[in-house]
C-alpha cells in the first residue's frame, strides 16, 4: 500500500498524475486493481509452469503484460476500454486455435496422451524388486529430527527372526537377537502407529533408507524390498531407454511416439505425442469412412442448414407480418406465447419432440395412425427422419426469426409503402419488391449466421436420431441424418473408442474451411442485396 | 522508480501467494477420491468415520463413471488426479496401456470376493481394482402371461406366435440395435464378439458377429421382426411401457432397472436368458461391474493402498455400498436378501461373460448397433452382420496403427540403396508408392548380395509383415546373383509382399 500512497508524489510524465482529488482517486483505483491483475496473472502463470503447461503459461503471461503495457502506454488509452475484452478473446478464442492447428499436427490420441517427459517420468517412476533382494515385512520409525528409519523383519534360514533396522541415510545394520515385536523406541526413533503412521507413509513411501550399495525401500503397504530398483532410465544424450530388469533397450521413436526395440515391433506404453506433419489430413483423405458416405453426408448438411434458415425464416416472417398488423388483436399475448419454443432449453424440446414422434408410442405417430391409417416409421425411414429433423429444428427456430425480423419490418420507412400505393403498385408487388430487399438488407447477416450455426448442429441430429437410420453397406457407420460434425465426431472419438485428438483437430479445420468458403459465398449474394437496396 | 517499486510488492505478494496455496495442498493424510454421484454421498457421509479410524482425510469429487477415464488421464500426469477412482471395468485396457493404474495384491482375501467379480478386473492376468458391484441382464417375465420360463429362443418365438394369436401383441421384446441387449441372443446361438487366442486374451482378428451362431442369431432376430413378432424402435421406456400394459410379455434388462420392474406392478419373474437348440443350453449375458482403482500418478499410492485395503475392502463397506445401491455385490459376505430380485439377476449371471475390456472393443458398438438397426428395419441380417464386421475390422486396423502413411522396404539392402544404415524403417530412400487400392510399390536396382527385408509401415516397427503376409513375421530372403533391377509390392489388403525376383 506504500506504493499507493506515494501516488500522490508530483507527476512524472507518461500517463501523467492528475491533480485533483476526483481523478486521483481513480488513478489509486486503477493501479489498485492493476496490482490485483498482475497478482492473479502471477499465481495462475506460476501454478502453470509449476504443472508443466508452458503454453497456457505463455498465454496468461502474454494477457498480462499486455493489460500493463495499454495501462502504462498513453498512446494505447483508447484500448483501455476494451482491455477486458482483448485478455478474453487471447485466451478463449485466439489460444484455442493455435492448440487447435497444432494439435492437428501431432499424434495426440488414446495411446499418445503425454508429452515425452511425462512419459518418461511415467516409466521411470516404476520400480522392481531385482532378482536375490531380500523382501521383509516393516514398521516405520522416526526421530526427534523427523527422519525416518525402517524396522525390516523376515523369516531367515531355519526360521528364526532376521531383523535390520534401516535409518535414510545411514548404514542398514542387523539387529543382533531380535525382539518378536518391535520396541516402541529405538536408537532415538520411536515407532509410529495408528495416525501417526499413516500421516508419515507418503513421506516414508518416497524415502530411500540405508546408503550406498545396501539401501531399501517401502515396495508395497506390505513388504519393503532390499533393495528396490528403478526399472527404466532415460538417457537424454543418446534418447534412449535402458530396461534394467531385463537389460534391454529401447529407442524413442519420434515419429511414432513410442520406445521401440530396435529391429523389432516391440514398444513400450505408455506412447507419447510427436510431430507427425500432415498425416493427418493425408489420413483424412484415405480414411474409408471418408471415402465412402461423405458426399452424401456433405450433400444433406447443406441441404439441412439451407432447409432449417429457409423454413424457420419463412415461417417467422409469415407470423411477423401477421402481428406487425395492428387490426390483429392480443398481439403481445400472442407474441409471447410463440416465443416460448425460443425460450425452453432446446435440449428439452428435441426430447419431448424425440418422444412425441416416437413409432411405438408417440403421441404423433398415434394420432396419424389413428386418423389416417399409417404407421409413420419416423426414426426407420431415411426420407421421414429428415423431415423429422426440418420439423423439430423449425419449431426450434421460428421464434427468433419472428424477433428478427418484426424488428427490422419497424425499420422500414411507412412513407416507401406510401409512394408505392401512389404509384399502383399491388400487395405482392410491394411485398417482394419492398418488403424483402429491404429486409434482407438488414436481417442478411443473420440468416448466414444462421446457415453456419445449423451446418454445426451437433446437438439436433445427436439428440434426435443419433444420425440413425444408418446407411447399409457404409464402410464405417454412419447414418441417413449424419451431418458432417456428428458424422466426424463419432470418427474421431467413436462410441467410447477413446479419443484421437489430433484426427478431430485435423477434421475441425477442414469443416471451419468449408463453413467458410460457403459464408464468403453467401456473403457476395448479400452484397447484391445491398445494391438493391442503395437503388430503392 | 514508483512503477518498479509497484511491481515488486505485486510479485512478492504473487509469489507469497502461490507458495501457500501449494503448501496448503500438500496435505500428507488426504485422499483425492473421484466418485460417481451415488457414491460420492456414500463416501462423503462416511467420510468422518474414516477420519477417526484411519486418520485419513478424504475430499471427494464427484465425477460421471463415463467421465472418469478420460479425465483421470488428462488430469493425472499434470499432477491434478485423485488418488483414488471409481471406474467401470471396462476401461481397464486403456488405463493399462497408458500406465495409468497400479496392480493390487488381494493375495489371502481371494474368498471374501466372487471369483467372477475379482474376474472382471483382471487384464493381462493382474487384479487392477476392487469391484463393489457387478451388474447383468436377465429375462423378465410376466408371470401371468408365459407361466413357465422358455428355455431356448425357438420356445420365445412359439410363445411370441401363440400370445400375438391370442390376441396379446408381443411375446418379446428387446433394445433395438443395441447390442448389449442382444448380445444374449448371439451368445445363445453360438456367436461371439471377439474369439480367444492361445493364452486366454481376445484374438481381435477373429469377430464372431458373422460366424454361424452370430448369423442364427441374426436369422432369428430378423425372423421375428419380418414376421411382425416383434416391434422396432424400442428403448427403454417402450419397454416398460409395453410391458407394463401387458403388452409384452418378456423383455431384457438389468439390475439398475430393479425398482423400475417392481413399480410396473405385473407379477414377474427374473430368468436366466434361454439358450438355443444348436447353441448354448443358456445364453450368456455380459458381466460388467464397478470398482475402486488406484491412480498410477498419484503420490500417496501406500496411503491409497491402506485406505483400499482397510477400508473400503471390508464387508461392512460393502454392504453399505449395496444397501444405496441395489447392484448385485462383489463380496461373498454382503448380505443381499433385502432385494429380491438380486438372486434372480445373480442366477442369470452365472454364465455371463466378461464384457471385454480391451480397447478394440470400442470399435464395435456403433458397427454392430448399425447393423442389428438394420436388422430391425428388413434388411438382410447375414450382409448386415458381414458388413459390420468388416466396419469393426477396419476401426481396429485404424485404431491399432492409424492409416497407412508410407511404407518401406526395410532389411539388410537398405545400406546399398543409400540409406544410413540398415533395417531403418524410417529411411526415405527406400520408401514405397501407393498405386492407390492400397497396393504399394517400389522399384530399386539392388547389388548382387544375399539379403533379408520385411516391409514396415508409416516410418517404424509398430506395424510391419513378413513372409507370407504375417503381422511381425518372418524375414524374406532376397538372393541375386547379379545387380537386378527389382519390383518390390506390398497389397495391404491382403497383406501379402511379393518381389520380381522370388515371384517373376
Amino acid at each position: 500500500m506504500s506504493a499507493a500512497g506515494s501516488a500522490s508524489s508530483p507527476p512524472s510524465g507518461g500517463a501523467g498524475l492528475p491533480s485533483d482529488p476526483f481523478n486521483l482517486l481513480f488513478t489509486i483505483l486503477r493501479y489498485a486493481g492493476l496490482m490485483l491483475l498482475n497478482a492473479l496473472g502471477l499465481v495462475i502463470i506460476y501454478g502453470f509452469i509449476s504443472d508443466d503447461n508452458l503454453s497456457l503459461a505463455i498465454v496468461f503471461a502474454v494477457i498480462t503484460v499486455g493489460a500493463n503495457i495499454i495501462t502504462f502506454v498513453p498512446a494505447l488509452y483508447p484500448l483501455r476500454w476494451m482491455t477486458p475484452g482483448l485478455m478474453l478473446v487471447t485466451l478463449l478464442v485466439i489460444y484455442p486455435i493455435i492448440i487447435t492447428v497444432v494439435t492437428s499436427t501431432t499424434n495426440y490420441n488414446n495411446f499418445h496422451l503425454f508429452t515425452k517427459a511425462q512419459a518418461v517420468r511415467l516409466l521411470e517412476r516404476q520400480r522392481y524388486v531385482p532378482e536375490g533382494a531380500a523382501t521383509y515385512a516393516y514398521q516405520i520409525f522416526q526421530n526427534e529430527a523427523g527422519e525416518f528409519a525402517l524396522w525390516l523383519s523376515r523369516e531367515g534360514e531355519g526360521g528364526a527372526l532376521e531383523v535390520a533396522f534401516a535409518p535414510a541415510g545411514a548404514p542398514i545394520v542387523a539387529v543382533a537377537n531380535p525382539p518378536a515385536e518391535p520396541p516402541e523406541t529405538y536408537e532415538g526413533y520411536r515407532l509410529l502407529a495408528g495416525a501417526d503412521r499413516t500421516a508419515a507413509l507418503t513421506a516414508a513411501g518416497q524415502t530411500v533408507f540405508g546408503i550406498g550399495d545396501d539401501t531399501a525401500q517401502i515396495s508395497s503397504r506390505r513388504e519393503a524390498a532390499r533393495p528396490l530398483v528403478q526399472r527404466y532410465v532415460y538417457d537424454p544424450a543418446t534418447d534412449r531407454l535402458t530396461d534394467n530388469q531385463t537389460g534391454t533397450v529401447y529407442v524413442a521413436d519420434n515419429k511414432t511416439g513410442f520406445f521401440t526395440r530396435e529391429n523389432s515391433a516391440e514398444t513400450l506404453s505408455p506412447g507419447f505425442r510427436v510431430s507427425i506433419g500432415l498425416d493427418n489430413f493425408s489420413r483424412l483423405v484415405s480414411d474409408p469412412g471418408l471415402r465412402g458416405p461423405l458426399v452424401d453426408i456433405f450433400v444433406w448438411t447443406v441441404v439441412f442448414a439451407f432447409l432449417s434458415v429457409v423454413t424457420t425464416f419463412a415461417v417467422g416472417l409469415a407470423m411477423a407480418l401477421v402481428l406487425n398488423d395492428p387490426i390483429v388483436r392480443g398481439r403481445k399475448i400472442i407474441r409471447s406465447l410463440l416465443i416460448i419454443p425460443y425460450a425452453m432449453p432446446g435440449v428439452i424440446s428435441i426430447l419431448v419432440w424425440r418422444g412425441m414422434l416416437d413409432q411405438n408410442l408417440g403421441i404423433i405417430t398415434r394420432t396419424i395412425a389413428d386418423t389416417f391409417g399409417v404407421q409413420l416409421q419416423w426414426f426407420s425411414d431415411p426420407a421421414l427422419a429428415k423431415v423429422a429433423i426440418i420439423i423439430v429444428n423449425l419449431w426450434l427456430g421460428y421464434p427468433y426469426m419472428m424477433l428478427v425480423t418484426s424488428g427490422a419490418l419497424q425499420a422500414i420507412p411507412s412513407d416507401v409503402y406510401e409512394a408505392a400505393a401512389v404509384d399502383g403498385a399491388n400487395p405482392s408487388q410491394r411485398f417482394w419488391q419492398i418488403t424483402m430487399p429491404l429486409l434482407l438488407v438488414t436481417v442478411g447477416p443473420l440468416l448466414i449466421a444462421s446457415f453456419v450455426y445449423n451446418f454445426n448442429n451437433y446437438m439436433m441430429i445427436e439428440l434426435l436420431t443419433r444420425g440413425d437410420p444408418p446407411i447399409p453397406g457404409s464402410p464405417t457407420p454412419a447414418g441417413y441424418t449424419d451431418i458432417l460434425i456428428s458424422y466426424t465426431y463419432s470418427l474421431a472419438f467413436g462410441s467410447n473408442q477413446g479419443a484421437d485428438y489430433g484426427y478431430a483437430s485435423a477434421i475441425t479445420i477442414v469443416i471451419f474451411i468449408l463453413v467458410a468458403i460457403v459464408t464468403l459465398m453467401q456473403y457476395r449474394f448479400t452484397r447484391s442485396w445491398e445494391e438493391v437496396s442503395e437503388n430503392v | 522508480m514508483l512503477r518498479k517499486k509497484f511491481l515488486f510488492t505485486v510479485l512478492v505478494i504473487a509469489l507469497a501467494l502461490g507458495t501457500m496455496g501449494r503448501l496448503l495442498a500438500q496435505d500428507d493424510q488426504s485422499l483425492l477420491i473421484w466418485a460417481d454421484a451415488e457414491r460420492a454421498v456414500l463416501l462423503t457421509d462416511l467420510a468422518p468415520q474414516v477420519e477417526a479410524d484411519l486418520g485419513i482425510t478424504l475430499e471427494i469429487q464427484e465425477i460421471g463413471l463415463g467421465d472418469a477415464r478420460d479425465q483421470l488421464l488428462v488430469a493425472g500426469p499434470v499432477g491434478e488426479g485423485p488418488d483414488l477412482v471409481i471406474v467401470a471395468h471396462d476401461t481397464l485396457g486403456l488405463l493399462v496401456s497408458n500406465s495409468a493404474i497400479v496392480p493390487l495384491d488381494f493375495a489371502g482375501m481371494e474368498d471374501m470376493l466372487f471369483p467372477s467379480a475379482l474376474n472382471l478386473f483382471t487384464y493381462q492376468n493382474q487384479v487392477w481394482g476392487l469391484p463393489y458391484a457387478t451388474e447383468n441382464v436377465a429375462l423378465i417375465r410376466n408371470v401371468d402371461l408365459v407361466p413357465e420360463a422358455p428355455t431356448t429362443w425357438q420356445q420365445v418365438r412359439t410363445i411370441s406366435e401363440e400370445l400375438q394369436a391370442a390376441g396379446n401383441q408381443y411375446g418379446f421384446i428387446v433394445h433395438t440395435g443395441n447390442t448389449y441387449h442382444n448380445f444374449p441372443i448371439t451368445s445363445a446361438f453360438g456367436g461371439y464378439i471377439f474369439g480367444r487366442s492361445e493364452d486366454g486374451g481376445f484374438n481381435v482378428a477373429d469377430i464372431g458377429l458373422a460366424s454361424e451362431g452370430g448369423l442364427a442369431a441374426a436369422e432369428w432376430l430378423s425372423g421375428m421382426y419380418r414376421d411382425g413378432l416383434m416391434p422396432t424402435n424400442v428403448n427403454d421406456d417402450v419397454v416398460f411401457e409395453l410391458f407394463t400394459s401387458g403388452d409384452a410379455a418378456m423383455f431384457i434388462t438389468g439390475p439398475w432397472y430393479s425398482q423400475r420392474i417392481i413399480d410396473t406392478g405385473i407379477n414377474y419373474a427374473i430368468d436366466p436368458i434361454p439358450g438355443a437348440e444348436g447353441g448354448l443350453e443358456v445364453g450368456a449375458p455380459f458381466s460388467g461391474g464397478q470398482g475402486f482403482v488406484i491412480s498410477a500418478f498419484s503420490e500417496k499410492q501406500l496411503l491409497a493402498e491402506t485406505f483400499l485395503y482397510d477400508f473400503l475392502a471390508t464387508t461392512e463397506f460393502m454392504q453399505a455400498i449395496f444397501d444405496q445401491g441395489g447392484r448385485p455385490p462383489a463380496f461373498v459376505d454382503v448380505d443381499t436378501s433385502a432385494n429380491p430380485n438380486i438372486a434372480g439377476f445373480s442366477a442369470a449371471g452365472a454364465t455371463a461373460i466378461p464384457m471385454p475390456a480391451i480397447p478394440e472393443m470400442g470399435a464395435v458398438w456403433a458397427a454392430s448397433d448399425s447393423a442389428l438397426t438394420l436388422i430391425s428395419q428388413g434388411e438382410d441380417a447375414t450382409g448386415s452382420m458381414e458388413i459390420a464386421v468388416a466396419q469393426i475390422a477396419e476401426a481396429i486396423n485404424i485404431l491399432q496403427t492409424g492409416a497407412v502413411v508410407s511404407a518401406t522396404v526395410a532389411g539388410s539392402l537398405q545400406e546399398e540403396l543409400g540409406c544410413p544404415g540398415d533395417w531403418q524403417p524410417e529411411c526415405e530412400a527406400t520408401f514405397m508408392t501407393d498405386s492407390g487400392d492400397g497396393i504399394w510399390t517400389a522399384t530399386f536396382t539392388v547389388p548382387a548380395g544375399d539379403y533379408e527385408y520385411k516391409v514396415a509401415l508409416n516410418g517404424g516397427w509398430a506395424e510391419n509383415y513378413g513372409a507370407e503376409g504375417a503381422r511381425d513375421g518372418a524375414n524374406i530372403v532376397l538372393s541375386l546373383a547379379a545387380d537386378t533391377e527389382v519390383t518390390f509390392t506390398f497389397d495391404y489388403n491382403t497383406k501379402l509382399i511379393t518381389d520380381s525376383v522370388n515371384n517373376p
